[in-house]
């Protein structure tokens, strides 16, 4: 097939120039029949048949592949997708691949990757100074060290110092689910000084395969923000203890990790918002006010959609009085010893 | 590693679906809870067939096989077991299950040699059927078990089980589970579609919540509890909590003389079945069984003649043309909805006793369908009810039998099938029902939410009563019943 004929304003045309040849055939035919040359009328029969093929391959060259452009464009112009408009195997004229190709720089992977790992640095680095943050921590080794319970402060303190470092180091790289769910429980330690046996945390693996499973590489810091989130807005306006579980579960070819909180939950209005940034795609978050909230699950949703593909994600469900489920669906992908 | 059998990514498909995430592996047992109906048929349907999505994949077992960028329209591997058997009844058992299969290339049927495999099949799931069963000649249950089998002789990627509780009945339910629990164990998946919490909690391994066209909730084994599930169905409790109608009903523990009676009655599978509903009561007739249910609706209809005994109401034979009596058989949405006539005039089918003319007279008709506006708005001016969802049907059935006003009103499984707010909708219904005086008998395989609105319960056992339970005596069946009734505080 001819390279011109894959954007469908070409296809059009070369049917339209068949339509015409054949109209123009006809016209001759019928010339000839009239004339006597052409005694029998074969020929009209053979000229219906080519109309019909003509139809048929119309509508499976052309009118299906226009449907499914215009489809893509009506998904990318609300937010579905960003990558299925570049992708797009028969575009509708050669403008709009030249519009693509614009398009496809300006959205530059690896711009919004920076504008992402940015985000997750700046929060990162606003947790390091954030004065409540220190405060309710340090409070806690001073009221340990009063104790006399100098074990404890020593447990403390490692768990701060390891917490900051794998916090600032790295945040583009992959890591495995192990060193992902240790940092975690680093996290998570550090905030049981600060609420005491209020809160506790529960990780429950697959048993088939719970070593393969935790060999799996996801993106830096994909879990901390969301177990943060869970605490702040789920678990610590909880009157009474909160359990925040981590589930780890794969098949074949994906991995799911699902973050359960039976706090709060969150009001409709609030998930209804949530759930719309997280199925439609936008980098707005990145100037926005860190008080809206949510900024965390959007920031890694974005990050895991950018690096793996935009069939993988969070997912955010929630009830008040029951608790928030944060899934985080991953391809499975398992660590060789280097890290790509 | 475990296999992934159907995963369904950020399916959406305006107004049906927003933003579907589910996954089931090999050998689960699944559950689809929906607290209202909007989307699960839409939802089943793109797991039977590759169908347009506006946005998603839709992988199974690993595969993708359909997306919003193509849809090939496709049937996929899985098989659909609801209210509509897929069996054709008037062909073998055998038939059914080795001639009629997707990839079948029988030609020669030598039926001793399919019998000796059919009983292969069937005998470890405890059925025993004889040489040449016809389809139609099994019971539900039994229907039921051949189509599992079936499915499972087509290899199918997955089982989709629907409303199963309104099919067969809490016994064969009971019955049921081991056999589900055989076939997990020999690589079967099913996923098992229900509107109550309690039949999906005994026997699915998750459940998946659904409302608007939503998963709301992914409930792991640890989290199935009535606690949990509670909070998401508040508008119910709420409802069927009031004080003034809870009230209402305790005061009804005494009711006057028997309006039906129903004596000494003998008709195929009934034996000496007596009992009677008294005027302004509400009875549940539960036959666990499922022997007898068909078979007195018919009697009601007067369309079966019992061998001895009789059934009368208001001390007259009872009989569907009677217009003191309203009768609604399962399904009444698709039974007793015309689509040749108007919404109006469907509403207004059984009101020509009480309205003077009514069908010479088109101003009278008129007059009562602005009165109906309130109720169904534009909907009423309809000239056909084909357009209007399962719930506008239902509705304008029972708005037919309030205009109606009968003294005796005989419903079959009036519960089955329906969302949480369907079922709202209809307490309310029977609440008014009740308070006109009009004595209403449920006929009913399992309790589902009918103890609800009921004063007394006969349960029957073997095609007779083998007791009768009071409404103060309900709390006993808190397991079986989908919701019981709660006591006003003394």
């Amino acid at each position: 097939m001819d390279r011109r004929l894959t954007t469908i304003e070409a296809r059009l045309r070369f049917i339209t120039a068949c339509l015409v040849a054949l109209v123009v055939m006809g016209m001759f035919l019928a010339t000839l029949y009239r004339h006597g040359t052409v005694s029998s009328l074969w020929w009209i029969a053979l000229l219906s048949l080519l109309l019909v093929a003509l139809g048929v391959w119309s509508h499976w060259w052309v009118v299906l592949p226009y449907r499914r452009s215009l489809h893509i464009l009506r998904l990318f112009s609300t937010g579905y997708t960003y990558r299925s408009i570049v992708d797009d195997k028969v575009p509708i004229n050669e403008e709009l691949v030249a519009v693509n190709d614009v398009l496809q720089q300006l959205l530059n992977t690896d711009q919004l990757m920076n504008a992402s790992k940015r985000q997750a640095q700046f929060l990162a680095l606003q947790n390091q100074i954030n004065p409540h943050f220190l405060y309710n921590t340090l409070e806690g080794i001073r009221s340990e060290a009063l104790l006399a319970g100098l074990s404890s402060v020593a447990t403390m303190t490692e768990a701060l110092s390891t917490f900051f470092r794998y916090t600032i180091s790295g945040v583009e790289n992959l890591v495995t689910l192990k060193e992902e769910i240790e940092n975690t429980k680093n996290y998570f330690l550090i905030q049981q000084f600060r609420f005491g046996t209020r809160i506790k945390l529960k990780i429950i693996t697959d048993g088939v395969d719970e070593e393969e499973i935790l060999r799996c590489r996801i993106p830096k810091l994909t879990l901390q923000p969301i177990v943060e989130n869970s605490i702040v807005h789920g678990l610590e306006c909880k009157g009474g203890e909160g359990t925040l579980t981590l589930r780890l579960e794969g098949s074949h070819e994906r991995l799911f990790i699902t973050v359960q909180d039976d706090g709060v939950g969150m009001a409709n209005s609030v998930l209804s918002a949530i759930q719309r940034n997280l199925s439609t795609r936008s980098f707005d978050y990145v100037k926005r006010d860190e008080r809206h909230g949510g900024i965390a699950l959007i920031n890694v949703n974005n990050r895991i959609k950018i690096l793996f593909g935009e069939q993988y994600g969070l997912t955010v469900t929630s009830q008040q009085g029951v608790g928030t489920d944060v899934m985080i669906s991953l391809p499975r992908s398992i660590a060789d010893g280097s890290e790509s | 590693m475990k296999q992934e059998v159907l995963r369904l990514e950020q399916v959406t498909i305006p107004p049906y679906l927003w933003d579907i995430h589910m996954h089931i592996y090999e050998t689960e047992i699944v559950a689809l809870i929906g607290i209202n109906a909007l989307g699960i048929d839409e939802l089943l349907s793109i797991m039977l067939r590759n169908t347009a999505l506006h946005y998603g994949h839709v992988y199974i077992k690993d595969r993708l096989v359909n997306d919003y960028l193509y849809s090939n329209r496709k049937e996929n591997n899985i098989a659909l077991i609801g209210r509509k058997t897929s069996l054709v009844e008037s062909m073998t058992v055998e038939e059914n299950l080795f001639v009629l299969r997707k990839r079948g290339r029988m030609r020669l049927v030598n039926f001793s040699l399919l019998t000796v495999q059919m009983r292969r099949l069937l005998a470890p799931l405890g059925l025993n059927l004889a040489e040449r069963t016809l389809a139609g000649n099994l019971t539900a249950f039994e229907k039921l078990v051949v189509q599992l089998v079936k499915a499972q002789l087509d290899k199918s990627a997955l089982i989709i089980l629907t409303d199963i509780s309104t099919l067969i009945s809490e016994a064969d339910l009971t019955r049921l589970k081991p056999i589900l629990g055989r076939l997990t164990s020999e690589g079967m998946t099913f996923l098992y579609v229900c509107n109550h919490h309690q039949e999906a909690f005994s026997l699915a391994n998750r459940c998946y919540l659904m409302r608007e066209g939503r998963i709301i909730k992914h409930l792991y084994p640890e989290q199935m509890t009535d606690h949990i599930i509670e909070q998401y169905t508040n508008d119910f409790s709420d409802f069927v909590d009031l004080g003034d109608r809870r009230d209402y009903y305790d005061r009804q523990v005494e009711s006057l003389k028997p309006l039906v009676s129903v004596k000494e009655l003998n008709y195929k599978a009934m034996r000496s079945l007596t009992f009677h509903v008294k005027e302004h009561e509400t009875v549940v007739l539960l036959d666990s069984d499922n022997l007898v249910i068909d078979d007195l609706f018919e009697m009601f209809s007067n369309t079966a003649g019992a061998l001895s005994g009789e059934i009368l109401v208001a001390g007259e034979p009872s009989s569907a043309a009677r217009r003191d009596i309203a009768l609604v058989p399962p399904k009444p949405d698709v039974s007793l909805i015309f689509d040749q006539l108007s919404v109006l005039d469907n509403i207004l089918f059984t009101s020509d006793h009480r309205i003077e003319a009514l069908w010479l007279s088109e101003s009278r008709r008129k007059a009562l369908g602005r009165d109906l506006m309130a109720d169904f708005g534009d909907r009423i001016s309809m000239t056909t009810p084909r357009l209007c969802s399962q719930h506008e049907r239902i509705m304008m059935v029972y708005q037919r039998i309030m205009l109606q006003k009968p003294k005796f009103l005989c419903v079959v499984q009036p519960f089955a099938s329906i969302d949480m707010y369907q079922r709202i909708s209809l307490i309310e219904i029977f609440d008014r029902l009740k308070r006109r005086g009009c004595s209403i008998l449920i006929l009913s395989v399992s309790l589902s939410d009918s103890l609800q609105i009921a004063d007394r319960l006969i349960i029957l056992n073997g095609g007779t009563v083998e007791r009768e339970v009071l409404r103060s005596e309900f709390s006993q069946f808190r397991d079986i019943a989908s919701s019981i009734p709660s006591q006003s505080k003394e």
